[in-house]
């Protein structure tokens, strides 16, 4: 739940309820000089944007855009946050309606002030909270970016705007740098992957990863959103971008720590329960996966002399350079640039001239590693064509050692409700018997029977987070119990705020399996 | 005597003896009651805002041209009138800005002056 004064709940939860919302936008992007929020001294409702709470110190550079307010043209607004199985990656989006009456808002309107930059993926955020005697409070809700250009409703004289968030944006990228890492936490990786994508230290807070990962290899233009998922689905952790703009990893571990309930619902704050439908069943886990190490520098590549009139000879013009793919057959976690003339241990190329006579300077090579391949280029300073006759490449290869066949399943739930397996043979990132044994128990042990779901119509929190849980306690009881919130929308708007949580039965004294803690064999553990 | 002052980028005009009082007020308030389980309810309150409704006694025709010709410049300014009431401060108006809206039951008598002038003010925000 976001840090907020005991007023915020109670206005929240009120007879008379003035939910307020602020909209920013950055329609021409450009850098807010010297303006920027400053802790404990910002003004509420001056030109800051956001009111942080007092205690999170937490500052990244989306803020340092320079925002207009365009609460005063806002007709309405919904937003929602959701949580994804089985990758639980957290997303969130918003639609507006503006007023555009002038046609402040109409694409390429040369007369409005903003112009032609009016454009998509302009930063936006969404504040909400309650006016109040003597005050007026505000948490954030949303950081994201329009998804194209906005829709026109010529009847209403709006426009409607869609929101992504900024996690959203960055998982439909693709990796600008080669990623290679061995022996690395989770959150490292996760690290390394959010700093490639222009994100600095202070945009992130990751958890520690419980996993240690022997190779990690990424090239350039692959998917952020499939690398993040498969590094968060092997944690079994959650990953979201919060309220604040700030992306956040929790592994397992940390969210099944966090057992507080954070409000009692009752009839008092409900307006509908029903029944949503029903979470998926998992009752068996199967994981494939080959598990690499990093091996000992050795030979990783060879090239043999080729005869004459052969195709495929590696000749390099005169004061040119010639570039070839040297297919590895494992990937390397580094391979060593070779050098001309033959060596032990090393790597090395040897190069002769057209009459078969050895060229011994005058040859360069430089490589590009990626995933399955070393891309080498030579660069001949000669004014003759030399042609590069041998080739040894040393590296070190993450080579399979094993492959990890891990396969548990909850007999009695298998009985009851049949063979409901989930299978993961894609996801390198499962290392360790361990690993896929936590993995398997937590989800089984979650899913092995139809979790009751709720969708909850009640007086909107704005200060309500996704995992929160809650406790439901009404005179009718059919819904009473213990939930956590895995998804929450709202819809303000025409005097009015709707807010409906979508709630998952837990039971908070069962705890998530820990492994060193469970007992092996005990009741809790899986067939 | 109780006066009403309509003001724009454009003109400005001055009702005191053609005013017909009283001057209706409607007040609106923006809210949606909501039924909590208990059968309680809770409102959801946005904004209150004023309205108010005035007749004015006939006048002559260029009088109601230069009258209609605030309402018309709302479309092409793009920007609602200001109104102040004068000698009523018990309304509270002065310079506010609202969509003016003037009724469609103008008649020319045999005089040549319009009768049953009905305006009305819908106070609103003006965007900037």
């Amino acid at each position: 739940m976001i840090e907020v004064t005991d007023n915020f709940h109670k206005a929240a939860f009120g007879q008379i309820i003035n939910p307020i919302v602020r909209l920013y936008v950055s329609f021409d992007k450009q850098l807010n000089d010297g303006g920027f929020f400053t802790l404990d001294e910002s003004v509420l409702d001056g030109s800051d944007i956001l009111k942080f709470a007092a205690s999170d110190a937490d500052t990244q550079s989306w803020d340092f855009y320079d925002y207009k307010d365009y609460s005063d043209r806002l007709v309405s607004a919904s937003w929602e946050r959701r949580l994804e199985f089985p990758y639980q990656i957290q997303c969130a989006m918003a639609d507006f309606s503006l007023s555009n009456t002038d046609g402040y808002f109409t694409p390429l309107n040369r007369n409005s002030p903003i112009g032609l930059n009016n454009l998509p993926a302009r930063p936006m955020r969404l504040s909400a909270g309650f006016k109040y005697p003597g005050a007026t409070e505000f948490v954030p809700q949303i950081a994201g970016i329009t998804d194209g250009l906005p829709d026109l409703n010529d009847s209403s004289r709006t426009v409607d705007y869609h929101v992504i968030d900024f996690l959203y944006d960055i998982c439909n990228q693709t990796l600008k740098t080669v990623i290679n890492m061995r022996n690395a936490r989770t959150d490292e990786v996760i690290a390394a992957i959010l700093q490639s994508y222009g994100l600095s230290p202070t945009q992130y807070h990751l958890a520690p990863g419980k996993f240690v990962i022997p190779f990690v290899f990424f090239d350039v233009g692959v998917s952020v959103g499939d690398a993040l998922k498969k590094l968060v689905q092997a944690e079994n952790g959650f990953m979201w971008l919060d309220e604040k703009g700030i992306v956040r990893f929790e592994s397992a571990a940390g969210v099944a720590s966090d057992t507080d309930i954070k409000a009692n619902l009752s009839d008092y704050h409900i307006m509908s329960l029903t029944p949503g439908q029903l979470s998926d069943v998992v009752n068996h886990v199967k994981i494939n996966i080959e598990r690499r190490e990093v091996q000992e520098y050795q030979e990783v590549y060879t090239k043999s002399a080729s005869s004459r009139g052969a195709s495929d000879l590696w000749v390099v013009s005169p004061n040119d350079t010639f570039t070839i793919s040297c297919s590895l057959g494992e990937p390397c976690y580094d391979v060593v640039a070779p050098t001309l003339g033959k060596a032990s241990s090393v790597s090395w190329f040897t190069a002769v001239d057209s009459h078969d006579v050895p060229v011994t300077s005058g040859i360069t090579a430089t490589g590009v590693l990626s995933s399955k391949a070393y891309i080498i280029t030579f660069t001949n300073h000669h004014a003759y064509p030399v042609e590069i006759s041998e080739m040894k490449l040393w590296g070190e290869p993450a080579k399979t050692y094993e492959v990890l066949e891990y396969d548990a399943y909850d007999d009695e739930s298998v009985q009851k409700y049949g063979d409901k397996t989930l299978e993961i043979s894609d996801n390198q990132f499962f290392q360790s018997y361990d690993q896929a044994n936590l993995f398997a128990r937590t989800i089984i042990k979650q899913h092995r029977d139809y979790t009751r779901v709720v969708k909850a119509q009640i007086k909107g929190d704005f200060a309500f987070q996704l995992m929160d849980l809650i406790r439901i306690q009404t005179s009718k009881g059919d819904y009473n119990g213990i939930y956590q919130i895995t998804g929450i929308s709202y819809q303000f708007g025409n005097n009015n705020l709707i807010t409906e949580l979508t709630l998952n039965g837990t039971n908070i004294e069962e705890g998530v399996f820990t492994l060193n803690y469970s007992r092996l064999n005990g009741e809790d553990l899986l067939a | 005597m109780i006066t009403l002052t309509i003001q724009d980028n454009s003109d400005q005009m001055t009702f005191g003896a053609t005013l017909i009082t009283p001057i209706t007020l409607a007040p609106i308030i923006n809210e949606t009651d909501v039924e909590t389980v208990d059968g309680n309810i809770s409102t959801y309150y946005g904004s209150t805002k004023r309205s108010y409704e005035v007749s004015l006694f006939a006048m002559d025709q260029e009088s109601y041209s230069a009258l209609k010709a605030f309402v018309d410049r709302q479309y092409s300014n793009l920007k609602y009138p200001k109104i102040t009431v004068d000698g009523a401060e018990v309304l509270n108006i002065t310079d506010m800005t609202a969509k003016m809206t003037l009724s469609n039951t103008e008649v020319i008598n045999s005089c040549g002056l319009v009768d049953n002038i009905k305006l009305t003010f819908r106070e609103s925000k003006q965007m900037p």
